[in-house]
């Protein structure tokens, strides 16, 4: 078997997001000694959550060649539901759960039949769905949040489990699934086919459209997750405040050094450029810049990700 | 069941009011190699589609052996073991080889829904090894070379155990020594059964390994030499098929260059070349599909860089965009003239006047009756046929739109115009008046480079035709020497330009 020496362009492309962190990092202890406390750094975790879950289904919608900017509207609706679900069977959470879940994978389908069937790009189907998701979310609660959901589903995410927060694991476990489903299945490869080139995807027999669906819906699935765990975590749903998640779930994969043309990219990228975000949210707090200066920070470190994208393929 | 044989006959397609295919018959047998030969436009690509499921014929019938089937979409053909190598590249440079030829296919290795990743690279390793290919299955595709990666897709369609192979043009963008090892594999397949249909250009190719060729012309079968009669000349003829015209000699032109190449490579690894564009001249380019033909317009309208020196009046040059072209006096026009070349939903005025704005412009506000002035003038000269020179360009007929575009370099002041394929999808009063404006462009001094692939084409206005074969002109043919079948046989690599001489 040959092995090559990687060439400069794949040694920018490996080691160019895993640098930055590192960078970031080293800057971030010698700036601040409460940087490198457990406590901080689970709190990034916590941070980190709800995004790297969500992140995980934006990846196979890009790998796959498509966007969904819907997730953010996707988050906050499936929060929503899930939380009136409960409410209206007197707390009964599985079925709150099962609702929230169901919401998201529906919200998934819509977009995918929608990108497929009628032909409209993703971009702007997706893009509608972000607008009529918020404006159902608002309708539904009349723009209040539902509030005093159970303690047992709030422990959902509160709980600990082996010295962490549940919610952490509950992100590690959504990377490690969209591991296994991205990058060791034949639906994975197909992703991959499909994203890289759909007319050859086509005519190598692959269904093409019934792949975009599953991902779409696999996003969707991420979304709910998403809903149901930031509802947990406030033990209240509420109407707003997710639409944050489209602009950030789509920088961090692309952060990540996933290719915004779809074909090329992984799980462990997204990783790693959720990472980046929430370090870059952490550090940013803790040199005590307000909220507002911190997304001006996060939408320019998003514009020079997607142009490193040029510089790495270059 | 006897699938020694895969065909069409009475096959039968239209498009509008076009005929492609007129009553044609194939047949291709398990263990040959059967090439599918005609000019542009004869009709293989659509009957190669119809063979592939992935067009349907209007009439006619598809057979395995005594069976007459219906292939409704590519899977069809597949599932009857029939698989299409097509001509560009349909892998993914982003996957691994393995995951190329078997991760894609409808049932890959598997366990528990996981794809078992040593399964998928020993089948992928034994298929390469069955078929003498040594490429290391880990590797990406974006890592191989242009006839790796060819290996791979016909790897690819032999995975599902293809009995027919069809392969569309699969040399045409192979340097000669990984031809060589295409077709050698070609004939590797052919002793192990399989029936190879082969497209191609290139006649020696055919000549080398074809057992039989099929010929279409015009939509019609017009030839099936077998191996005992099949000749580069026999070949040459059945596919023209018509004693050539006799050319008409052009206005001779001086020999004062207006731009010079020197030193050109139109790819890596071919032989470098010089070549001269005289001023009044008209030089067409021609050859097959990845002979480097189209090359050197494409470095004149800026798109490519060059590998080599370019001067223009003697100045040297260097061309980075389009935009750097138009300065240098260079007016360039697509082939994909839709596309690339018109704002469809704009004007004919405003067509013919984008390369000249800054003429017809004061302060960045353009003078609109100065730019009605320009365009209905060219209208004039050139006969552009349109409601008005406010109506959408798209609205025009092919040739008057390429007139549009001929208008708008005329307006610019070019003197050096850079055309593809001129007439392409033209009709035939409009090819004429479209080969008078560039000759009178040339009378007057500009210089006409064009890319061509319609011999008729070239010797009714080129000055000089160069024929590139395998990357290098091969010959640079004078007006009065140069015919059809020569420039085939140059061009086909039937004959060396110093044989034919």
């Amino acid at each position: 078997m040959i092995t090559r020496a990687r060439s400069r362009s794949e040694w920018i492309d490996v080691g160019f997001v895993p640098v930055i962190l590192l960078v970031l990092v080293v800057t971030l202890a010698l700036l601040s000694k409460y940087f490198f406390t457990a406590r901080n750094l689970t709190e990034v975790l916590l941070q980190a959550a709800i995004l790297g879950i969500v992140s995980v289904g934006t990846t196979f919608v890009i790998v796959g060649g498509d966007l969904d900017l819907s997730i953010g509207a996707n988050v906050a609706l499936s929060g929503v539901v899930c939380g009136m679900a409960m409410s209206a069977t007197n707390n009964n959470i599985p079925i709150g759960i099962l609702a929230g879940l169901g919401c998201g994978v529906l919200i998934g389908l819509i977009n995918g039949l929608i990108s497929t069937r009628l032909r409209v790009p993703a971009f702007v189907a997706t893009l509608g769905m972000l607008v009529i998701g918020q404006g159902v979310a608002l309708t539904l609660t009349n723009g209040a949040s539902i509030a005093n959901l159970p303690d047992a589903f709030g422990a959902l995410a509160n709980g600990n489990v082996l010295g962490l927060p549940a919610l952490i694991w509950w992100m590690f476990l959504t990377f490690f699934a969209g591991y296994l489903v991205l990058h060791r299945t034949v639906f994975g490869i197909r992703t991959f086919a499909v994203g890289g080139n759909r007319e050859a995807a086509r005519l190598a027999g692959i269904r093409v459209d019934a792949v975009r669906v599953a991902n779409f819906v696999i996003s969707g699935l991420t979304g709910g997750i998403g809903g149901v765990l930031l509802a947990a975590r406030v033990q209240a749903a509420q109407p707003t405040g997710g639409e944050i998640f489209t602009l950030y779930a789509t920088a961090a994969v692309i952060l990540g050094g996933t290719s915004l043309y779809g074909g090329r990219g992984s799980i462990f990228r997204t990783l790693l450029g959720v990472a980046l975000i929430a370090l870059l949210q952490n550090g940013l707090e803790l040199l005590g810049v307000p909220y507002s200066n911190q997304q001006v920070a996060v939408g320019i470190v998003f514009i020079i990700a997607a142009s490193s994208e040029f510089i790495r393929h270059r | 069941m006897n699938d020694r044989h895969f065909g069409a006959t009475g096959i039968v397609k239209r498009f509008g009011p076009v005929v492609a295919l007129d009553d044609v018959y194939f047949s291709c047998e398990r263990g040959e190699i059967h090439a599918l030969l005609g000019e542009n436009g004869a009709g293989k690509s659509t009957l190669i589609k119809i063979l592939a499921g992935a067009q349907q014929p209007d009439a006619g019938t598809l057979r395995f052996g005594d069976e007459a089937v219906k292939l409704h979409n590519p899977q069809d053909a597949v599932a009857r073991s029939v698989a299409v190598v097509h001509q560009d590249y349909h892998v993914w440079p982003d996957l691994t080889v393995a995951e190329n030829i078997i991760g894609t296919l409808r049932r890959p290795p598997q366990a528990g829904g996981l794809v078992r990743g040593r399964a998928m690279r020993r089948a992928a390793h034994e298929l390469l090894e069955r078929l003498g290919i040594e490429i290391g299955v880990d590797r990406y595709l974006r890592e191989l070379d242009a006839a790796e990666k060819k290996f791979i897709e016909i790897a690819r369609a032999l995975a599902v155990d293809a009995s027919f192979l069809i392969l569309d043009e699969p040399t045409a963008s192979l340097e000669s020594r990984e031809s060589d090892r295409l077709l050698a594999l070609l004939e590797r397949l052919r002793d192990a059964d399989h029936g190879i249909i082969l497209v191609t250009h290139r006649l020696e190719e055919v000549v080398r390994v074809a057992d039989r060729a099929t010929i279409l012309r015009d939509g019609k079968n017009v030839g099936l030499l077998r191996r005992d009669g099949m000749s580069g000349d026999a070949l040459v003829e059945a596919i023209l098929g018509r004693t050539p015209e006799e050319p008409v000699e052009p206005r001779a032109c001086g020999d004062v260059p207006a731009l010079a190449f020197r030193e050109v490579r139109t790819r890596p690894g071919a032989p470098a070349f010089d070549l001269e564009l005289r001023k009044g001249e008209i030089l067409g380019l021609t050859g097959v599909v990845g002979s480097g033909a189209a090359h050197l317009v494409r470095v004149l309208a800026g798109l490519v860089p060059l590998d080599g020196r370019l001067t223009i009046d003697g100045a040297p040059v260097v061309l980075k965009t389009p935009a750097d072209a138009v300065r240098r006096g260079i007016g360039y026009i697509p082939e994909d003239r839709k596309g690339a070349g018109l704002a469809l939903e704009q004007s004919v005025a405003n067509n013919i006047a984008l390369a000249s704005l800054h003429r017809i412009s004061k302060n960045g506000f353009t003078d609109t009756r100065k730019r009605s002035a320009l365009a209905e003038g060219y209208r004039a000269s050139l006969g552009i046929k349109c409601a008005s020179i406010d109506a959408p360009v798209g609205s025009l007929s092919g040739g008057n739109q390429q007139k549009v575009l001929i208008a708008r370099w005329l307006a610019s002041g070019a003197t050096v115009i850079a055309i593809e394929e001129p007439t392409h999808g033209v009709d035939i009063g409009a090819k004429a008046e479209i080969h008078r404006q560039l000759a009178a462009f040339a009378e007057a001094g500009g210089s006409v480079i064009f890319m061509s692939t319609e011999l008729r084409e070239l010797l009714a206005i080129a000055h000089r035709i160069v024929v590139f074969h395998a990357g290098a002109p091969e010959a640079i043919l004078p007006h009065h020497e140069a015919s059809e079948s020569r420039i085939t046989a140059i061009a086909t690599g039937i004959v060396k330009a110093t044989e034919a001489a």
